[in-house]
């Protein structure tokens, strides 16, 4: 190891990466100043909002100028009582924090904190419906009919081994679609597709329950996500590596809503008609019979 | 107990001269490549002026920053699987063929091997310290640093057949 060491020892940090640092650190003092000295100047004004809207807050109310009474069923946050789609009777509402949300399960109120960490990623994007559908090798038509979540390899996209490492363990959400048409690949009746991250807001305890110890270090955002919800039906353009689930594409081409099958994607303008033709005018045609578009 | 608390104000070029080479090198070590390793390093210090913490000793203040050090790259690793890099030994080549070897086995073996490789080897910690760093039992350091001696053994073997 000595060989090691000597190599490590002539590695150090140039001026360059110093000046760097250092010049982050001081932009990041002076901004922490700054910060500090507005807070001064403006904590009078504050303490006079604070003086009023504790006023508004604890006497206003009291007053019943307009006689308001607020009635449950208007409040934008979502009741669960006697919803009758369990899938549905998990909902969160988004508290002020950005972080906190609140299940309502069973009558009984539950808090979680959790962190969300946004990944990005540099995905290829297609530039017209030839090479979109080239790059798919399974295109279908099929109804979302459940959502779970995974832990899976990255490298593998298998669940994770022994000798998977933290950092290449990543939670994926899995839809469960039920295949009305398949354009391209295999025809099977239903598929399981996977996404790489989680979800914002929704499902909060399956994705806690199903990252285990990995929790800790909060929920992974895929950057663009399309929400994908169930009981829709959505275009597929997919590509399966070797028996892995088949993932989207990518974010903005991998899967298009149809209630307007005529609108195109933001980034190649192309419309899950200009994908199904790509198949035959019959399959459009096809397409039309199932009575899910009207021209 | 000494207060060592960092204030940046008074101190912050001694404070970054007297450890930015260990962390870098740590951060390379983990990370395998030079560009990261510049970012980490930079993250690391500011997480200094973030958190401002209060170390009871210099060992205590080194050993946090190697823990945020590893942690950083960890989260580096985890989220950088599209990245394309360029390989740590085309930045810093090495300066014999030995050396190259070894290098190239280490830099082969997953990061976690590396981790431990680096702080047994190069920053001279015990099992139990390197334990306390990486929040990971004893035993799966002492596991590790036995399975990446074995694996390096088996490359460089193989290398030289």
């Amino acid at each position: 190891m000595k060989d090691y060491k000597n190599y490590m020892d002539n590695l150090s940090v140039d001026e360059t990466l110093h000046e760097k640092i250092m010049n982050r650190l001081t932009q990041r003092s002076t901004r922490r100043h700054i910060v500090t000295n507005n807070f001064r100047k403006y904590i009078s004004v504050a303490a006079c909002a604070a003086v009023m809207l504790i006023f508004v807050v604890s006497i206003y109310p009291h007053m019943n100028i307009w006689n308001i009474t607020t009635n449950e069923s208007e409040s934008n946050i979502p009741s669960t009582t006697g919803d009758s789609n369990p899938l549905q009777d998990r909902s969160y509402t988004k508290g002020q924090s950005g972080a906190v949300y609140h299940a309502d399960m069973n009558g009984s109120s539950v808090a979680y904190e959790v962190d969300y960490n946004t990944m990005s990623a540099d995905w290829p994007i297609y530039k017209d419906v030839t090479e979109l559908t080239e790059a798919a090798n399974v295109i279908l038509l099929g109804k979302v009919t459940d959502i779970s979540f995974q832990v899976l390899d990255d490298r593998t996209a298998q669940p994770p081994s022994e000798e998977t490492e933290e950092w290449n363990r990543s939670l994926n959400t899995i839809y469960d679609v039920d295949v009305i048409t398949s354009y391209k690949g295999d025809s099977l009746k239903n598929i399981k597709v996977r996404m790489l991250g989680g979800q914002k807001g929704v499902y909060v305890e399956e994705q806690l329950s199903a990252l285990g110890e990995d929790a800790k270090n909060g929920i992974p955002i895929m950057e663009g996500m399309p929400e994908i919800k169930i009981g829709e039906t959505y275009l597929f353009v997919l590509y399966q590596y070797k028996d892995t689930m088949p993932t989207l594409v990518n974010v903005g081409q991998g899967v298009y809503e149809l209630h307007d099958p005529l609108a195109k994607d933001q980034y190649s303008f192309v419309s899950p008609k200009d994908i199904i033709s790509y198949f035959g005018k019959d399959k459009w045609e096809e397409f039309k019979e199932k009575g899910m578009v009207s021209e | 107990m000494l207060d060592l608390s960092f204030r940046p104000e008074d101190c912050m070029e001694e404070f970054v001269l007297k450890y930015e080479n260990r962390l870098y090198r740590t951060a390379i070590a983990i990370i395998g490549n030079k560009a990261d390793a510049e970012e980490i390093v930079q993250d690391v210090f500011v997480k200094v002026i973030e958190k401002c913490p209060i170390f009871q000793s210099p060992e205590h203040e080194i050993a946090w920053l190697i823990r945020v050090t590893v942690n950083l790259c960890k989260s580096r690793l985890r989220s950088s699987w599209w990245k394309k890099t360029v390989p740590l030994l085309e930045s810093y080549p090495a300066q014999t063929e030995e050396q190259n070897y070894l290098m190239e086995a280490i830099l082969s073996l997953p990061a976690k091997y590396r981790i431990v490789i680096h702080l047994f080897y190069y920053e001279g910690y015990t099992t139990k310290e390197i334990a306390e760093i990486t929040e990971q039992k004893e035993s799966t350091v002492r596991s590790l640093l036995t399975r990446a001696r074995h694996k390096l053994k088996s490359f460089i073997e193989e290398e030289l057949l």
